[in-house]
């Protein structure tokens, strides 16, 4: 097979062993090459810009810019680019972000018996791909109110252990406002009390650990 | 007249006294309490992602590679092996790295000693990771802890985070220094509270130092951003072949339980 009709890929990945792991697989398959690897949202850029691959997997939670970020920089300098998110994320949210940062497909790290290559083939083709789990969690959540992104940031110093008045200072809100966001994300999340709403938002990928 | 206000007022200050106190008594107890839900809501998003950072993307990385053996057979033995082989030790390393993971987290504060004490266990605690494949082996450092000052109690909170990034310091040294003399420097000082951890090694990577830290372990960044997050200060000295100093700085008032005679000194202000 000539190196033109090679599947060209760049994996991102900050853990070294899933990095590891996926070469393995891909180095298996006659058709594919792995051409580069990344372990950071930047990192991720400078390699799409040196090796312009024909697809990118690309992992969500990074240190130096996360994959969220990655993509959207990533579509705005190359529109064309074909993207596949591979997270340990199922949550509705986080999936919605990244199909609307310009994603063309969602795996789960933890499904991909068998659908990692096929996903890889599919969506060279030019298809999109959304995982059925993936599919039926935005389904589900579809018709419910979202948070804000002022909200979204609030859950996520929640998430670090703040109080309503730390809060407050880290947002230059005052307390009062800050009562009120969350009692916003208690109820738009249907949650009982701080922790549930962190555990709830963690499931569902609207903040990242 | 005159009498009558002799009587009543002092009976009326003494009760504004009261309730000024039961007031802020109240307060305090309140505080605590949503101080307390708060550190646990921290410290489950912290389980979360060393989980997330060690063990599971471990374990994630290693499908992946079976999957590649699976896909090799039954044509490609030799290349089938040779991935088994890896997926092998790359599954040995996955749980040495939850397994200090998880080490980590039962190791969650000094709970019940003082700080000084739980950290004098810690040369024992290492010398045997010594051996442990992935480090530098080598002879176990001699190990000792200084205290400066008489002791003032710290908070809870504090003392745990303390302990906790002496900790890893303390790990760093054993793992990778290659030290003869490992050293824990408490000093207990009426405006600061400051601890040190040093070795004679052969110094960190200028790379390391800067920004990198190795996987799986919360490193320099890691140890600086839990230090910034309870009000401390993280210092690193580091020369090739002349050892490492890391010191972690807090203010009094941060470190230090608060002491009653403050509590006595505020009422009497207030009236």
């Amino acid at each position: 097979m000539s190196d033109k009709s090679l599947i060209r890929i760049l994996c991102v990945d900050d853990h070294p062993l899933l990095l590891d792991g996926v070469a393995a697989l891909i180095g298996t398959e006659p058709d594919m090459k792995l051409v580069a690897e990344a372990t950071s949202g930047m990192e991720a850029v400078r390699q799409f810009r040196a090796t312009l691959p024909d697809i990118t997997l690309m992992d969500l939670q990074m240190r130096e810019m996360n994959g969220i970020d990655a993509i959207g920089a990533i579509r705005t300098e190359w529109p064309r680019a074909r993207i596949i998110v591979l997270s340990t994320f199922g949550g509705d949210a986080m999936a919605q972000r990244a199909l609307k940062a310009g994603a063309q497909a969602y795996l789960l790290k933890g499904h991909v018996r068998g659908e990692l290559l096929d996903t890889i083939r599919v969506v060279h083709g030019g298809a999109r791909w959304v995982q059925a789990e993936v599919a039926s969690s935005i389904a589900t959540h579809v018709s419910e109110t979202a948070l804000t992104d002022r909200e979204v940031e609030v859950l996520g110093l929640i998430a670090n252990g703040k109080s309503n008045k730390l809060i407050a200072y880290n947002l230059s809100i005052n307390e009062e406002t800050a009562k009120t966001h969350v009692k916003n994300i208690l109820a738009k999340l249907h949650a009982n009390d701080r922790t549930h709403a962190v555990t709830l938002a963690l499931r569902r990928g609207i903040i990242l650990i | 007249m005159l009498e009558y206000l002799c009587i009543i007022l002092p009976v009326g200050v003494l009760a504004v006294a009261h309730l000024l106190r039961v007031r802020y008594l109240n307060q305090r107890l309140e505080e605590s309490l949503e101080q307390r839900l708060e550190d646990r809501i921290k410290e489950r998003t912290r389980i979360a992602r060393e989980l997330h950072d060690s063990l599971l993307q471990g374990v994630q990385g290693m499908m992946f590679r079976l999957e590649a053996v699976r896909r090799l057979l039954p044509n490609r033995l030799a290349e089938a092996a040779d991935h088994l082989d890896v997926a092998i030790d790359r599954g040995l390393a996955a749980i040495n790295e939850g397994r200090q993971a998880v080490g980590e987290l039962r190791v969650a504060g000094p709970a019940g000693t003082d700080l000084p004490q739980a950290l004098a266990h810690l040369g024992s605690e290492f010398e045997p990771e010594i051996q442990l494949p992935g480090n530098d082996r080598g002879a176990a450092p001699d190990f000792r802890v200084l205290v400066q000052g008489r002791a003032i109690a710290l908070k809870p909170i504090v003392r745990d985070e303390v302990y906790r990034i002496a900790r890893e310091a303390v790990r760093n040294s054993f793992r990778h220094a290659r030290a003869g003399l490992v050293e824990v420097e408490i000093v207990f000082a009426e405006g600061t509270f400051t601890v040190r951890v040093r070795d004679d090694g052969v110094g960190l990577d200028p790379a390391v130092l800067e920004h990198g830290y190795r996987k799986g372990h919360w490193g320099l960044p890691g140890m600086r951003e839990r230090a910034l997050e309870f009000g401390g200060e993280l210092q690193v000295w580091s020369q090739r072949n002349a050892g490492t100093e890391i010191e972690l700085k807090l203010d009094a008032r941060i470190a230090y339980v608060r002491r009653p005679r403050a509590l006595r000194w505020r009422i009497a202000r207030e009236n």
